[in-house]
């Protein structure tokens, strides 16, 4: 498994921050633009304060370096890799674990929960299940 | 899988941290290894026996 040098990896970071900050830009403004002020400002908030954090995250493995978490380089684009396979098996317990929510979202729906809050509920499920995932992997791997 | 990171680094006189800069991984990834919860790509096998100067069959043995 090779690692990309340092500047391939800060290229890669900068690429995906900046693109994330041009995904919220325009959903926050196409929200906006659509009478939903309060969302936009949700959207806005939120997708800057992930942002805000994969700077911290950024500067922390970079100016910690090995000694920085797990999450830290994995989040600041320095991962080794070790870090990368701990990322990707959260990752893949994500999807599974979306193969068994969308059934029983829709069973859910089916026997009267309301559609619009077992939606809202799936991404923060998922979050959980990625967030737990990771801290299991990284202790034992 | 068991290896002999531990006490080849110990007889270098390396910390983790020192042994992970060296080898590019983080000084987590140092303590995986050396507590067998983590086995390297082969790459990284190859890059820890040449800092060495042995051979990967003679710092990781497979548990029998």
């Amino acid at each position: 498994m090779s690692t990309p040098d340092a500047r391939t990896r800060r290229l890669v970071w900068w690429g995906t921050v900046l693109a994330g900050l041009g995904v919220v830009l325009v959903l926050a403004a196409v929200t906006a633009a659509g009478g939903e002020r309060d969302t936009a400002a949700g959207l806005l908030t939120g997708g800057l304060l992930v942002l805000a954090l994969a700077a911290l995250a950024r500067v922390r493995s970079v100016r910690r370096g090995a000694d920085a978490a797990t999450a830290s380089r994995v989040v600041g684009g320095e991962p080794d890799e070790r870090d990368r396979l701990v990322y990707q098996r959260a990752a893949a317990a994500v999807g599974v674990s979306a193969f068994v929510a969308a059934p029983v979202a829709m069973l859910a729906t089916l026997f009267g929960a309301d559609a619009e809050a077992v939606l809202g509920a799936l991404p923060w499920v998922f979050i959980v299940v990625g967030v737990v995932s990771f801290v299991v992997i990284d202790r034992r791997s | 899988m068991r290896n002999e990171i531990r006490r080849l680094r110990e007889e270098a006189g390396l910390s983790q941290g020192a042994l992970g800069v060296e080898l590019g991984v983080s000084r987590q990834t140092v303590n995986s290894l050396e507590t067998g919860r983590y086995d390297p790509s082969l790459p990284l096998a190859f890059a820890i026996a040449r800092y060495f100067g042995t051979t990967i069959e003679e710092i990781f043995h497979v548990d029998a």
